[in-house]
C-alpha cells in the first residue's frame, strides 16, 4: 500500500487534488481512499488530505501519520517532512529530509497555460500529474479523473505537462 | 459486478437511496450528514431521481413530513446527526410505535456540550429504546449496501431503519464501491396505510393493556427482525454475515467487541498480533438493534468491548455485552473525533492480552489527561 500526504493552502486545491489522484488509480484498476482534513474550511490555512492507494481492498480510515510520499503546494509553509520522498511545487531544488526529492514549477505549468483564478495559478492538477508518475498511474487515468471531475481542459494538459516533466529513476 | 466509483460514505448512501426510488425525501441539513441531502437534492433536481424533496425549517419538521408521507404508503428517507436527532427525537418514537417503515442514515457525530461536530457513536445510541432496527457500517461500501437492504428489512418487519454511519471518517471518505445490481420490490401497502378514504384514526389513545401490548408486538417485530436481516443478508450479492461480522474467530482466545469504522484499523491490529502468534479476533456488531444476543452468548474466550459512547461510568456496549456475557474488560475512547489508528489498537489489544486493561478503562492514548 502507497500512502500519500499533501499539504496545501486552502483554496489551492488540494482536497480535490486527493480525489483525483484517488480516482486515478480506481481507473487503474487499484483499490482507493481519499481523506480530506475535516472540519470547518478556512481560506488560507494550512490543509492537510490524505490518499491509499492498494492492489487489494483498505480497510483502515485513520489518517496516514507515516506517508511514503509528501506532497507540499507552497513550500513556504514549513512542514515535518517524514518521508522517503517529498514532492514539490518549486521552480528551484529544496533540501529536505526526504531520500528522493522531485521539484516541480507547477506554478508555471499553470500560468503558462492561464489557470489562475483570483490572481494565483491552480496548481493542483499539476500536482496531481507529477505525483501520478512518481506513484506509476497511467496518463490515460489521470486524463480521465481530472476531464470526468473538471470541466476546464486546460487542467488535463496542465496534469500532462507535469507528468511528462518528471524524471523517474 | 456493478460499476465501481469512487464515492465518500455520504455519497454512496446517496447512490443507494437513488436504486430504491423513495416518493419523498425530506431533510435539514447537519455536518456531517449535509452532503447525503445535498446530492440527492441534486439528483431530484435534475431528474435522475423521481422523488419529492420537501424542504423543511427543522429536524423535527423532517421526520414529521416523513411520517405523514409512510402513513400513505410512500417510501420515504431522511438523514440527520447529533443535535439533528436529538430536535427530531420524539418523532422517532411515533414512528416506530405507528409500525411504519423508512430508511434514516444517520452520521454519528458527538453531541454537545462541549460544543463539537466530529465523529462518535453517543448520537446513534439515544435510538436503542425507540423501537428503530439500529445497523452500524464499516465502510462506503457497507454504507451502500446496508442502506439499500434496510428499505427491504424495514418493510418486512414495519419498523423504521437507522444506518449508522462514522461521521468524517466514513461520510467524508472518498474510496471504491461497487454499484451493486440490485432490484428492490415495491413498497407493501399496509393495513393501516391512510388513504382519502380510510374509515379509521391512526394512533388511537389506548391505556394500560392495549399499550402493552402495542409495545410488546414491536419487541416481538425487532426480534424478527433478526432473521429478516440475516436472510436480506445471504440473498444480497456480497454477504457480510448477518447481524455480526466474525473475523478470526474460529481458534481465538481474545476477543475483540466493536462496531463503526474504525474496526478495519482494528483488523488490521489483530493481522498483526496474529503474526506474533497471538490467537486474537473480532466480533464485529452490524447491528445494535436488534442486539445480536445470541452471537454474544456464543462466545468462547476473553472479551474486550471497545466502546465510543458511554452511559454512566461504561461504555454502551460494554454495557449491552455484559448484561450477556460476565467479566468482560470495557475500553471507553475516541469520542468526538479522536481517532485510532492501526497502532493505538496494537497497543490496546496487547494490553488487552496482558491482562492490563481494567474492567472499565477511559483509554486516552498517549494524549494527555
Amino acid at each position: 500500500m502507497l500512502e500519500i500526504t499533501i499539504y496545501s493552502i486552502s483554496g489551492q486545491g488540494g482536497v480535490t487534488a486527493a480525489k483525483l489522484l484517488a480516482l486515478s488509480a480506481l481507473y487503474d484498476g487499484k483499490y482507493s481512499q481519499a481523506i480530506p482534513q475535516f472540519g470547518p474550511e478556512r481560506r488560507g490555512a494550512l490543509v492537510t488530505s490524505y490518499v491509499r492507494i492498494s492492489d487489494e481492498v483498505i480497510r483502515k480510515h485513520s489518517r496516514i501519520r507515516n506517508p511514503d510520499i509528501i506532497v507540499i503546494f507552497d513550500v513556504k509553509n514549513k512542514v515535518e517532512v517524514n518521508s522517503k520522498i517529498a514532492i514539490l511545487n518549486s521552480k528551484n531544488n529544496i533540501t529536505l529530509n526526504a531520500e528522493k526529492i522531485y521539484c516541480i514549477d507547477a506554478n508555471k505549468i499553470a500560468s503558462d497555460l492561464g489557470l489562475i483564478k483570483e490572481g494565483l495559478p491552480i496548481i493542483n492538477t499539476a500536482m496531481v500529474g507529477a505525483t501520478a508518475k512518481i506513484c506509476n498511474i497511467s496518463l490515460n487515468s489521470v486524463k480521465k479523473a481530472i476531464a470526468d471531475e473538471i470541466k476546464d481542459e486546460r487542467n488535463v494538459k496542465a496534469a500532462k505537462i507535469a507528468y511528462e516533466v518528471v524524471k523517474c529513476d | 459486478m456493478g460499476q465501481k466509483k469512487l464515492l465518500t460514505g455520504n455519497h454512496a448512501i446517496a447512490e443507494a437511496v437513488k436504486i430504491a426510488k423513495p416518493d419523498v425525501i425530506a431533510a435539514y441539513p447537519i455536518t456531517p450528514q449535509t452532503p447525503i441531502v445535498e446530492k440527492l437534492a441534486e439528483m431530484t433536481e435534475n431528474g435522475e431521481l423521481d422523488a419529492e424533496f420537501v424542504r423543511v425549517e427543522s429536524e423535527y419538521a423532517a421526520l414529521s413530513v416523513i411520517l405523514g408521507a409512510i402513513s400513505a404508503g410512500a417510501r420515504g428517507f431522511t438523514a440527520t446527526s447529533s443535535q439533528g436527532l436529538l430536535y427530531m427525537y420524539e418523532v422517532c418514537w411515533w414512528v416506530a410505535g405507528s409500525r411504519l417503515p423508512m430508511v434514516m442514515a444517520i452520521a454519528t457525530r458527538a453531541i454537545g456540550a462541549p460544543w463539537n461536530i466530529h465523529g462518535d457513536h453517543n448520537d446513534i445510541i439515544v435510538l436503542r429504546d425507540t423501537g428503530w432496527i439500529i445497523g452500524m457500517v464499516e465502510n462506503a461500501q457497507e454504507a451502500f449496501d446496508m442502506t439499500l437492504q434496510a428499505f427491504k428489512v424495514s418493510e418486512e418487519v414495519s419498523l423504521p431503519f437507522a444506518v449508522g454511519l462514522d461521521g468524517f471518517q466514513l461520510t467524508h471518505t472518498a474510496e471504491v464501491v461497487e454499484i451493486r445490481d440490485y432490484e428492490l420490490p415495491k413498497r407493501k401497502l399496509l393495513p393501516h396505510t391512510i388513504e382519502p378514504s380510510s374509515k379509521f384514526a391512526l394512533n388511537a389513545v389506548t391505556s394500560g393493556i392495549p399499550k402493552l401490548k402495542a409495545r410488546h408486538e414491536q419487541a416481538k417485530d425487532l426480534e424478527k427482525a433478526k432473521e429478516i436481516i440475516k436472510e436480506v443478508d445471504k440473498e444480497f450479492p456480497v454477504s457480510y454475515g448477518g447481524l455480526v461480522e466474525e473475523y478470526k474467530l474460529e481458534d481465538a482466545d481474545y476477543i475483540v467487541v466493536m462496531m463503526g469504522g474504525w474496526c478495519g484499523d482494528a483488523k488490521d491490529a489483530i493481522d498483526l498480533l496474529r503474526k506474533d502468534g497471538i490467537q486474537i479476533g473480532m466480533l464485529r456488531l452490524r447491528f445494535l438493534r436488534p442486539f445480536p444476543t445470541k452471537e454474544i452468548e456464543k462466545l468462547d474466550g476473553n472479551i474486550l468491548v471497545v466502546d465510543r459512547s458511554n452511559s454512566d461510568y461504561r461504555g454502551v456496549l460494554g454495557l449491552e455485552v455484559s448484561a450477556i456475557k460476565n467479566g468482560i474488560k470495557n475500553v471507553i475512547t475516541g469520542f468526538g473525533g479522536m481517532e485510532l489508528d492501526t497502532q493505538d489498537f496494537v497497543k490496546i489489544f496487547k494490553k488487552f492480552v496482558n491482562n492490563e486493561i481494567k474492567d472499565v478503562e477511559w483509554w486516552y492514548g498517549s494524549a494527555e489527561r
